[in-house]
């Protein structure tokens, strides 16, 4: 047993298995301390196949039974409780699996991280604050970030310092950094964090005991990502700066992970927002005394084919209509779906009974007492609707509130997960049933205000007009008894059409009535377009921001003519390299192509000069000739294939072209263009119907 | 996850690419015709979904409706 009074300093890690070391942290170095664990295991089923497990189990060393009553989400569990330590538990399920018992009883807390396990039953918290608004614990840390390129390391980057030379002195400066920090944040492409390591070992500069995990690819939200090797440092906490929760929320989103989920550090910036849900979802269970199914059995309840059609609808996404709209405001329900779970009482053991039934579905749902997952996530979500609420410009609450959100966001999805201890699909369908109902009444009381809604995505809807915007807010809470707030007014608005003519969904850019600007699924917020794309986008966005309707849009045409030359001309005239560099992300390997993309052609030219590039991994190049699959990697080499950057920047032209058609089409004000199809046709123009497939 | 059915608007994606099949066969101009007429129905797959309604239907009735409201607005 240790020494070190946990109250007195800050603890910040903990590792081990069966025994468990906890890291405080006193304001200057860490101290440890360490604990012998034991913990517990728990079947139920028939007295006479637990008793049979009790004989067989009471031979294996270190193993002791008792039998118990303790609670599950369901009811009270009568059983066998086996005492072991950790690393004794796969022996134990290895025997269930064997003996054929596994599938006759139930088995509970049989899969969970002992540090974490350790921590949430004794209430342990890491990176402690007293208050939602007192700031994180200041500990030192430090960003290396190797730059990588041609198989060297050939420059690193020390949090804002950057040593061009890889000499003795700057591997010195990089031990030294490490050695008086707590938390090291690496960059790894191509191993060169762990070379970096291996070269001052090698050289004899220092002494730093690490080991590697390796990388994988993997795919998220339809994405292919790589997460590059991963490094440990003994007696340091090192964050990848490629963790999602890193790059999403910096440091201290980690820090309020690991304090709302009670994982340490490491774990908590490698694991994905549903496994940190999950996390909370055990703590919260261990904290209140409830037995977590090790294997889930809560499986789908049989259903007609009529009522699997009904039920598995997902939200709403209204198509907008092509156009430019003015006096717009979005409005969107805050955390909507983790609200719904909290406020409607959605939980396994709340649906199948109860005093209220779903919306289409008929489920009949306990509105009291709280189920198991309302009281999980209900603080979670008082939390993050507080950061929300108090977040402004600052920084460590704004990444609090993001590091929240991804939880909250996950957690619905969490709910259909099959393998989600606290799942259940019927839950899944009704959070979704009832969100399509929420935005239902949204806009029919936005309607009846006088609002035209003009687009809406499951929790956001676009309105204009001049009605009330906060007796509608107030309307819509005392209706779905969800919170709803403003998000953002704007001036102006533009749905560009899509291909087929109809409105783009998610595409969209407008001006807002503080002056600055929003736009998605354009070249501005696209990562594989060049920088002059962007560069054009943003200029043009300017030219319209002293417009108030559709005169003054249409009055811009020959300004944004002009715009347009100047651009064609830096193409045309020879332009800066790095304007013409493009994100290539990587999503497959050459072979599995079946077209010979302009990626592809990437890939290819990369295989031959040696490298071969993971998916998920991104690269960048400038197209010097697109039809030979020509790239260049750095500044060295000269040109660029003129047509193809042509090509891309008349992409980029197009939704301010139509934003001028769509406003001359109508000079009275209000919305304009309505119809792609129609705008198409009187423009006699077959050509800009493939301008918006973005 | 959740969802183990395809979402409205896919299934009319691949209602529509099934009809679209029918333009090979048919006179340039029929054909432009047709796929107008078949992206027309397309802008009602928010409601569809939100109806509950077998999405055949629903995709034939969006197609009726916006045809109807061509013929009252006469200028379309």
């Amino acid at each position: 047993m240790g020494t070190v009074d946990p109250e007195d300093f800050i603890l910040i890690n903990a590792t081990g298995m069966d025994r468990i070391r906890l890291w405080h942290y006193d304001h200057s170095r860490i101290h440890f301390s360490d604990f012998d664990y034991t913990t517990w295991v728990f079947l139920s089923g028939e007295k006479y196949d637990l008793e049979n497990i009790e004989n067989q189990v009471e031979k294996i060393r270190g193993v002791k039974t008792a039998w118990e009553s303790r609670k599950s989400i369901y009811g009270s569990e009568k059983g066998l409780c086996l005492y072991l330590k950790p690393s004794m538990i796969d022996t134990v399920k290895q025997f269930l699996e064997k003996s054929g018992f596994r599938r006759r009883i139930k088995l509970f807390n049989s899969d969970l991280n002992p540090v974490h396990r350790f921590l949430s039953e004794r209430s342990m918290e890491l990176f402690r604050i007293t208050s939602p608004e007192e700031y994180d614990p200041v500990i030192p840390a430090v960003r290396i970030f190797p730059y990588f390129s041609g198989n060297e390391i050939r420059k690193i980057q020390i949090d804002d310092t950057i040593f061009r030379e890889i000499s003795d002195n700057t591997l010195q400066e990089v031990y030294s950094s490490i050695k008086s920090s707590v938390f090291v944040i690496y960059s790894n492409q191509g191993s060169s964090f762990s070379r970096l390591l291996e070269m001052i070992n090698v050289r004899g500069i220092g002494r730093i005991l690490y080991k590697k995990t390796p990388g994988k690819a993997f795919e998220s939200y339809g994405q292919v990502h790589f997460s590059g090797d991963r490094v440990s440092i003994k007696g340091k906490i090192c964050i990848s700066s490629d963790s999602f929760i890193y790059s999403e929320a910096g440091l201290p989103g980690i820090f309020e992970i690991s304090r709302v989920s009670r994982l340490p550090p490491e774990t908590a910036s490698t694991v994905t927002p549903g496994t940190a849900v999950s996390a909370l979802e055990f703590s919260k269970a261990i904290s209140m005394g409830i037995l977590i199914p090790g294997y889930k059995d809560d499986h789908e309840s049989p259903k007609s084919l009529a009522l699997l059609r009904l039920s598995d609808r997902g939200g709403i996404t209204l198509q907008p209509m092509p156009g430019l709209y003015w006096n717009v405001t979005e409005i969107d329900f805050s955390s909507m779906y983790p609200s719904i779970i909290v406020r409607y009482n959605l939980s396994p053991e709340t649906i199948g009974h109860g005093d209220y039934s779903v919306p289409w579905l008929g489920y009949r749902i306990s509105s009291s007492p709280a189920g198991f997952l309302p009281l999980a996530l209900g603080d979670l979500l008082d939390l993050r609707l507080f950061y929300k609420s108090i977040r402004g410009d600052h920084p460590q609450y704004s990444a609090r509130d993001i590091a929240l959100k991804w939880l909250l966001l996950t957690s619905f999805g969490y709910t259909g997960y099959k393998n989600a201890k606290f799942g259940k699909i019927e839950i899944h369908e009704s959070i979704t049933a009832i969100g399509r109902w929420a935005i239902s009444i949204a806009m029919a009381e936005a309607r009846r205000l006088g609002f035209t809604v003009i687009h809406g995505i499951v929790d956001s809807l676009w309105i204009a007009g001049d009605g009330d915007v906060d007796e509608l807010l107030r309307r819509i809470k005392e209706r779905t008894r969800l919170d709803i707030v403003v998000d953002s007014r704007y001036k102006w608005l533009l749905f560009p059409p899509a291909r087929n003519g109809n409105g783009s969904v998610g595409t969209y850019f407008g001006l807002r009535k503080d002056g600055t600007f929003k736009a998605r699924g354009i070249d501005t917020r696209r990562e594989d377009v060049p920088k002059i794309c962007k560069d054009f986008q943003f200029e043009a966005f300017s030219l319209f921001s002293e417009c108030n309707n559709n005169s003054d849009v249409a009055e811009k045409s020959a300004d944004l003519e002009r715009l347009k030359k100047k651009y064609m001309n830096r193409i045309r005239s020879g332009c800066a390299h790095e304007d013409l560099a493009i994100n290539f992300r990587i999503t497959r390997r050459s072979e599995e192509y079946v077209v010979n993309t302009i990626t592809r052609k990437l890939l290819k030219a990369l295989e031959r000069r040696g490298f071969h590039i993971n998916p998920g991994e991104s690269i960048v190049a400038r197209i010097v000739n697109a039809d030979l699959g020509i790239f260049a990697f750095d500044s060295s080499a000269e040109g660029y294939d003129r047509s193809v950057y042509i090509g891309m920047l008349k992409r980029s032209f197009k939704p301010f072209d139509y934003m001028i058609s769509a406003a001359g089409s109508n000079h009275s004000g209000g919305h304009s263009g309505k119809n792609g199809l129609n705008l198409l046709r009187k423009n006699g123009d077959r050509d800009i119907v493939d301008l918006y497939d973005f | 996850m959740g969802r183990t059915t395809p979402t409205v608007r896919q299934k009319i994606d691949s209602i529509s690419k099934d009809c679209m099949k029918m333009k090979d066969m048919m006179e340039p101009a029929d054909g432009e015709l047709l796929e107008r007429m078949l992206n027309l129905g397309k802008v009602h797959s928010p409601e569809i979904n939100f109806s509950g309604l077998p999405v055949e239907f629903g995709y034939l009735l969006s197609i009726v409706f916006e045809l109807f409201k061509i013929i009252r607005d006469g200028n379309r």
